[in-house]
């Protein structure tokens, strides 16, 4: 419902800003989209990925050569996979912008996906999108209703500011890639059932609307950003509840899973210096159990990435990364401060274009808990638009580790794409 | 040097304009006057010189056509728009084919602002691209984006090699070290009758590695264009030709055209 909520709304502020121009104004239109079959098969041998994606996408703009009056864009996309089952059929991108004050103001309403950040694949201050985590080392984002408004105040200085009615929450990690949870009963009790999971997402009431606003500065030579957002969790917490059953030492166990409000505070930033470009980010989350003393409310944590772009002569383009991730622990029984529970990752993306039609890319990512993964991708573009993919998924690391639980999944995927 | 396109650099001359009236009796007092390698320019100082002094137009927008053809002949082709403020500033927006429709491209270099920019609408992220990754391929092209940006005749040290008939002049250009060129140094054939390099050998490591050659100098708005350049990476058999057409020039462009937000649109 939610998204034909949105795709009427989209469609009616389209067709409002079509008829509003197209008096004075030609309308200019364009389709594209995208097909792709893809094939995957992981060590225990079987088929993580048999299926096919379809896209189209229709975008058109209204008004001067160089800065439209408006513009928009609709893209649906399709889903079909045998291996895991799922066939899908959701909106995409859904918006209409408009362009006010000579195009120094961009108002922007609909199903829509905003990028923030600086560094590489690891973003921060990149909150205001859930991801789809089906397959978490994808984590595609995804676009939800916003009303996205980004102003130009200068030459080298815009301000944008986001507010999101709805909540929607991320999609967590498929079958496959989960790990069991624990739900510890209490002492003494014997767990007879466990109840369905209660989702208590925000409903979309105005006290639950979410705001974020940036601020970014870009002079010569370096840029710099502030950020923060008004949010709730994309992942919930999630917790148990003892439900009597009537039975003497016999409990069911309810899971819960809260979303938490969450204010987060970040900064990022790049700089040219000479051949290499360092990019930094990073972000503290409060969230409204500073202590840690909650169970069922999230901890605050922060994450810092700093990494450098070099660029190697006639050999690939390289990222290094550092990532390291804190949160507050949970205090103990008698109340006593968790302390901060630290991780740290490094994080090597090498990109080589071997010849016009080849590119080679690897990413390597290694947690200093002792795990880590390496992900290789050779792409050939078969012609123009047409383009075939054979990508490896390799995790290391003991069970319990960060990526020691996804060994299983290693494998490799192939694909075919055609963009039209 | 890249005549068609102008560079990110603001001394580079990318548009060369000589008044027809001019071209026209140079030609006919050559042909009357002179034997087939008279020369007007005695070195390669008077010969830059000429090439600096020749006017340019204020602004450029054009269609180009960019074809790249790997070492079994196989084609790919990317078509862009770009729109172009002397040598300073420069926007470049992929158009064809799909994939990497709606990329695009800034280069703001005005002698104290050198930056350059590149748009990727999948990720709806403009990134700061380095100085050094100038010599990387540009969008899988024969040409880097130092070949995008021309060939700056402060950043070399010039010597006049040959001349050959026609004339045509045989130029070293060997790069300064302050230059931070990918290359060591360049030989240039420049024909006295357009001062338009038709033919540019690129040298690194004492290795000639890429071939420029110019094709269909043609009168547009009453400059003199290239409309084809065809780059070759010599070891590796493959070239990028990149043709441009719908030329309009000295048309004012806004000054929003050079900017993150005309990159995003």
């Amino acid at each position: 419902m939610r998204v034909e909520r949105a795709l009427v709304t989209v469609l009616g502020l389209t067709l409002a800003v079509s008829l509003s121009f197209s008096a004075f104004a030609q309308l200019r239109t364009d389709v594209s989209g995208s097909a792709e079959l893809r094939l995957g098969l992981d060590a225990s041998g079987t088929f993580h990925a048999a299926g096919a994606h379809f896209d189209l996408t229709v975008e058109g703009e209204v008004g001067s050569e160089y800065f439209p009056s408006a513009s928009f864009r609709v893209q649906a996309k399709a889903e079909a996979d045998a291996a895991t089952g799922h066939t899908t059929l959701v909106l995409g991108d859904a918006w209409a912008r408009l362009y006010l004050d000579d195009g120094t103001i961009e108002a922007t309403l609909g199903n829509q996906t905003v990028f923030w950040g600086s560094t590489d694949g690891v973003n921060p201050v990149d909150r205001l999108n859930p991801r789809d985590r089906t397959v978490p080392i994808d984590s595609e984002k995804l676009p939800v209703p916003m009303l996205h408004l980004r102003a130009y105040l200068a030459s080298d200085t815009s301000l944008e500011a986001a507010l999101l009615p709805a909540f929607v929450p991320s999609v967590p990690p498929g079958e496959a890639w989960r790990t069991a949870p624990t739900l510890a009963p209490p002492p003494g009790v014997t767990v007879t059932e466990v109840l369905p999971l209660r989702d208590e997402r925000p409903e979309a009431t105005l006290e639950n609307v979410q705001l974020a606003t940036r601020v970014q500065w870009r002079p010569a030579g370096f840029d710099l950003a502030a950020s923060y957002l008004y949010l709730f969790r994309d992942v919930p917490t999630r917790s148990a509840e003892v439900v009597p059953t009537g039975a003497p030492s016999e409990v069911a166990l309810q899971p819960v899973a809260r979303y938490g409000r969450l204010h987060v505070i970040g900064v990022d930033g790049s700089v040219a210096l000479g051949d290499v470009v360092l990019r930094g980010e990073a972000a503290y989350g409060l969230t409204a159990d500073p202590g840690g003393t909650d169970p069922t409310v999230g901890n605050p944590s922060f994450q810092v990435v700093v990494g450098a772009e070099i660029p190697v002569p006639d050999g690939p383009r390289l990222v290094a990364q550092a990532i390291l991730d804190g949160e507050t622990r949970d205090a103990s029984p008698t109340g006593e401060a968790g302390g901060i529970e630290l991780g740290l990752r490094t994080m090597l993306i090498a990109a080589y274009a071997v010849d016009t039609r080849t590119d080679l890319k690897a990413v390597w990512v290694h947690d200093f808990g002792g795990s880590g993964m390496l992900r290789p991708a050779l792409s050939y573009t078969f012609a123009d638009g047409v383009t075939g993919t054979l990508a490896g998924f390799v995790a290391y690391g003991p069970a319990g580790t960060r990526f020691g639980d996804w060994r299983e999944r290693s494998g490799a995927t192939a694909s075919l794409r055609v963009d039209f | 040097m890249n005549r068609t396109v102008p560079p990110a650099r603001p001394r580079v001359r990318p548009l060369r304009r000589r008044p027809m009236l001019a071209t026209g009796l140079v030609t006919v007092l050559a042909l009357l006057c002179a034997p087939a390698t008279a020369q007007r320019y005695a070195d390669a100082e008077e010969l830059m010189a000429a090439v600096e002094a020749l006017p340019e137009p204020e602004t450029l927008q054009a269609t180009l056509q960019m074809t790249l053809t790997g070492a079994s002949g196989q084609t790919l082709t990317r078509e862009m728009r770009t729109w172009a403020r002397g040598d300073q500033m420069r926007v470049l927006k992929f158009t064809a084919p799909a994939d990497i429709a709606g990329s695009g491209f800034l280069s703001i270099d005005d002698g104290t602002v050198s930056e350059t920019m590149v748009y990727l609408p999948a990720l709806d992220r403009v990134r700061r691209v380095a100085g050094g990754q100038r010599g990387e391929s540009f969008f899988g092209s024969d040409f880097s984006y130092e070949d995008l940006g021309g060939i700056d005749p402060a950043d070399y040290r010039h010597v006049l090699l040959e001349v050959r008939d026609g004339p045509v002049y045989i130029l070293e250009a060997s790069a300064l070290p302050e230059a931070g060129s990918v290359y060591d140094r360049l030989v240039l054939e420049v024909p006295e009758a357009t001062l338009i390099p038709t033919r540019v050998t690129y040298y690194r490591g004492g290795q000639a590695v890429k071939e420029l050659t110019v094709r269909e100098v043609t009168e547009v708005g009453g400059y003199l264009l290239p409309l084809e350049r065809r780059m070759e990476t010599l070891e590796r058999g493959t070239f990028t030709v990149i043709r441009q057409s719908d030329l309009t020039l000295d048309e004012t462009l806004p000054d929003e055209l050079f900017s993150e937000r005309f990159l995003r649109r």
